[in-house]
């Protein structure tokens, strides 16, 4: 995994929907350093939370991650 | 704006293990430190202050018993102050406790063969630092 690297839309989504990363977690149910720390990279999410995070933003899990060569 | 009830428990959250780690290292500090000691009034100083360690100790454990039973008596609470962040988080800092553990063992393995250790401060010691090292890396990995 260490060739590939999990590029995210949340930062997009977000701002589409003008959503803090607060406003955002407390609509999932997580805490807001989980959505920062997946927003910034730091943090890869598992399936379960990707496809929530997707269905919220009413788009493909791909199109809000892309994973990506290096 | 207003702050959200997950972010609010999350940072109480925060402070307790905080404040439960400062009360664990001086109290169990002055515990061990008060066998290793004999002059009295450095003795008298570090019992007072390991008292006071004590009493953050004990308060904070309290809170934290409280604070548990306030996030497990909702579910949707329940699952998110338990995210996979903070799984993750608590997976890593245990991880940091086991090594410690184990390195703090072999040290004293090797030790034991040149030097005539007390066993009571062996488990001492090893106790303290472990659960410091658990507690310190949990404030780190979760820190904002």
């Amino acid at each position: 995994m260490e060739d590939f690297e999990l590029q995210n839309q949340i930062r997009v989504q977000r701002a589409i929907k003008n959503l803090t990363q607060e406003e955002l977690a407390s609509k999932i149910g997580v805490t807001r350093k989980t959505i920062n720390t997946i927003e910034n990279g730091k943090f890869v999410p598992s399936t379960v939370l990707a496809i929530r995070l997707a269905r919220f933003f009413n788009i493909n899990v791909e199109e809000l991650f892309e994973l990506i060569e290096k | 704006m207003e702050t959200s009830l997950i972010e609010k428990l999350d940072k109480s959250r925060y402070n307790l293990i905080k404040w439960f780690t400062v009360g664990w290292t001086i109290w169990f500090g002055g515990f061990i430190l008060k066998d290793l000691i004999s002059n009295i009034f450095i003795l008298g100083l570090i019992i007072l202050i390991g008292l006071f360690g004590g009493i953050l100790f004990s308060v904070n454990l309290l809170r934290i018993i409280k604070f548990g039973k306030i996030v497990n008596s909702d579910s949707n609470l329940k699952n998110a102050m338990n995210d996979e962040l903070m799984l993750h988080n608590r997976n890593k800092s245990f991880i940091v406790g086991y090594w410690t553990f184990s390195i703090l063992i072999c040290i004293f393995l090797a030790l034991s063969m040149f030097l005539d250790i007390s066993t009571l401060i062996v488990c001492e010691i090893t106790l303290y630092l472990g659960t410091l090292s658990t507690l310190l890396s949990s404030l780190f990995f979760n820190r904002d």
